[in-house]
């Protein structure tokens, strides 16, 4: 009787946790109070035509050996090359930019990530990592900048003040480039490598979702979010 | 300028077998590694008037243009083909650089080219192109035209007479391409090249010689380069071959050429620097016709789209004491001759960069001559007006 009690208070026990850890899952998985969360999925088909710019670029260079001496360059992965963003028109809010310096790296002749969303105010690093000099350089309106030549190993940082679109360039290597999106919100998402994205903590109102792959914006949506709402929006290119 | 001018006759005939290479382009099967670009300028030119080899349309301000194209295909990670193409407002097509290229040939790092290839003399380098050259035109080394005959390599009393000598051969031909073969790589830090050339230095094979060979031999050149920092490069060239068309029952063997050359280039931050010196011989009969030339260019960038850069470049030739030919038509006839055998030169030039957009510079230059050892120095400044365009 006794043995009998124990075990269906087991089996109770057990069930209880099963309980309470489903519980906490979906509490994880629900979204904050009063906010709401965009959710989806990247389908991006066709070769990488990026990297295959950056070999081209080596292969019929003409006048920098150091080039030919290269590694293999490897693609880039969906998160150096796809961002997912919110826009809200008339937003005045000013966001904090991070404690931290994203970082536009320059290694094999290329810049990674491809694109890279950073909120208004945030400082970007430029680490040079290829034995060569680079010259990075924007002409945008929002930032224009020029970091003149620098060795391996070394670093600048730019500071990104303005909202816009910012195209970087190497000087010395035409065929270099990279995006910086200066975005006002810090409602934005690169994809995992499955191309699953998630943007959370987001206040409910009308937004431009906005899909933006490699070089260009693939595609715009609007939308409006109610409080605790996840909406799903899967995009592909 | 002068560059342009000459270039003209020697490259007519090359538009076919331009023809023949863009067809044999199409069939290339990898097309996805097609690659197409180039750089368009067009400008405003005003020099001073005088008897001068650098006055520009004999002192007529004129617009001009030039369109730079490069075409290029591979056909697998190491083999490629490359070539540029040139085209001034004369309209006519020049075929400057035109090459096989194999990579990394048995594995052994070793790359050769094949074709009509960039001399490895010094470091010109992309400053070839007005892209990359913050000047209208290329280093006066590059340009400047000697008093020895290029069209029967003598010296003549009236030429030597002339306070604006110049109609004969270069000391570095132009931007330096020639038919030939050059093989080159890099061992660690340092880098070198080895070529073979239907031409000189001073007078390639693809100067009025339907674009083969004009002599019973080969312009040999030589570079050996270090890069002991990243910004740095040294390097040391030189180039030994006989200049003269053997047409004339001479033996090529002796008028040979021999030229040393030295280079330097730096870069760091905002700062530019190149470097180049040649020390210049060519056996000329008994003589020996020397000269000493230089150039040194530094580059400024002020601010993102403004940069400012200058140039000084030389020459300085030896004198000589010999019979020298009285003119033309009567070769026969000798003059006793003592004095420099062509006027030492100094080139003075500034110039403004602005970059519009990143595929659009804007330049002004001013190019300062002075010539010296003679009685008058020949009024010759150059001012130009250059928008670039890369694409």
């Amino acid at each position: 009787m006794i043995r009998k009690a124990r075990e269906s208070t087991l089996w109770l026990g057990l069930l209880f946790q099963t309980l309470l850890f489903a519980l906490t899952l979906r509490a994880q998985e629900a979204v904050s109070p009063g906010v709401a969360s965009v959710r989806g999925k990247l389908s991006i088909a066709g070769p990488d035509v990026f990297v295959e710019d950056m070999l081209r670029a080596r292969a019929f260079n003409r006048y920098e050996g150091s080039m030919n001496r290269l590694r293999p360059v490897p693609p880039y992965r969906l998160s150096e090359k796809a961002v997912v963003f919110l826009e809200v028109d008339g937003d005045q809010i000013h966001y904090p930019p991070p404690a931290y310096h994203p970082k536009l790296i320059q290694t094999e002749l290329m810049f990674r990530p491809l694109v890279l969303p950073v909120v208004v105010g945030t400082t970007v690093d430029f680490p040079n990592n290829d034995n060569l000099f680079h010259n990075v350089f924007s002409y945008s309106q929002s930032r224009e900048f020029d970091l003149g030549h620098y060795p391996q190993g070394q670093s600048k940082a730019v500071r990104f003040d303005r909202p816009g679109i910012v195209k970087v360039y190497c000087d010395i290597h035409s065929h270099m480039y990279a995006t910086i999106l200066v975005l006002r919100n810090p409602y934005f998402a690169v994809p995992n490598d499955d191309g699953s994205y998630s943007i959370n903590d987001v206040p409910p109102g009308t937004y431009r979702v906005n899909f933006w792959f490699g070089r260009e914006l693939v595609e715009t949506r609007t939308l409006t979010l109610k409080a605790e709402e996840t909406r799903t929006e899967n995009f592909s290119h | 300028m002068i560059i342009h001018k000459i270039l003209v006759d020697r490259t007519v005939r090359r538009t076919g077998i331009l023809s023949i290479l863009l067809l044999g382009m199409l069939n290339v099967p990898v097309l996805a590694q097609l690659k197409i670009n180039g750089q368009a300028s067009a400008g405003f030119v005003a020099s001073q008037s005088s008897v001068s080899q650098y006055v520009f349309n004999q002192g007529r301000g004129t617009f001009a243009w030039r369109l730079d194209g490069f075409a290029d295909a591979a056909v697998s990670d190491n083999i490629a083909f490359l070539s540029n193409l040139r085209i001034l407002q004369d309209q006519v097509l020049h075929i400057d650089y035109l090459v096989l290229r194999v990579t990394d040939l048995a594995s052994s790092g070793i790359n050769a080219e094949l074709g009509q290839i960039g001399i490895p003399f010094e470091n010109l380098g992309e400053r070839r192109f007005p892209w990359r050259n913050p000047f209208f035109s290329l280093p006066l080394m590059n340009e400047h035209l000697t008093s020895l005959s290029n069209r029967d390599y003598i010296l003549r009393a009236p030429d030597l007479a002339r306070p604006a000598r110049g109609d004969g051969v270069h000391l570095l031909d132009g931007a330096l391409y020639d038919l030939g073969v050059k093989f080159y790589g890099e061992l660690g830090m340092f880098s070198y090249s080895a070529a073979l050339i239907d031409g000189m230095i001073s007078e390639t094979g693809t100067y009025g010689s339907a674009g083969l060979n004009t002599h019973h031999g080969f312009g040999k050149i030589l570079r050996l380069a270090a890069t002991p920092q990243t910004g740095l490069t040294i390097g040391i060239s030189y180039a030994f071959g006989p200049y003269m068309k053997d047409d004339y029952g001479r033996d090529p063997n002796r008028y040979l050429q021999r030229i040393l050359g030295s280079d330097i280039e730096f870069s760091a931050g905002y700062f530019s620097f190149y470097g180049q010196a040649a020390y210049n011989l060519w056996k000329y009969y008994s003589l020996n016709l020397k000269a000493f030339a230089y150039s040194v260019e530094a580059r400024y960038a002020v601010t993102p789209r403004l940069s400012i850069a200058g140039r000084a470049g030389g020459l300085v030739f030896n004198s000589i004491a010999s019979q020298v030919y009285t003119d033309t038509y009567d070769p026969a006839g000798f003059v006793p001759y003592s004095g420099k055998w062509d006027n030492d030169v100094l080139r003075l030039e500034g110039a403004l960069l602005y970059r519009f957009a990143r595929e659009l510079l804007f330049k002004i230059t001013y190019q300062w001559n002075r010539t010296y050892n003679v009685a008058i120095d020949p009024a010759d400044d150059v001012l130009a007006v250059q928008a670039v365009m890369s694409f």
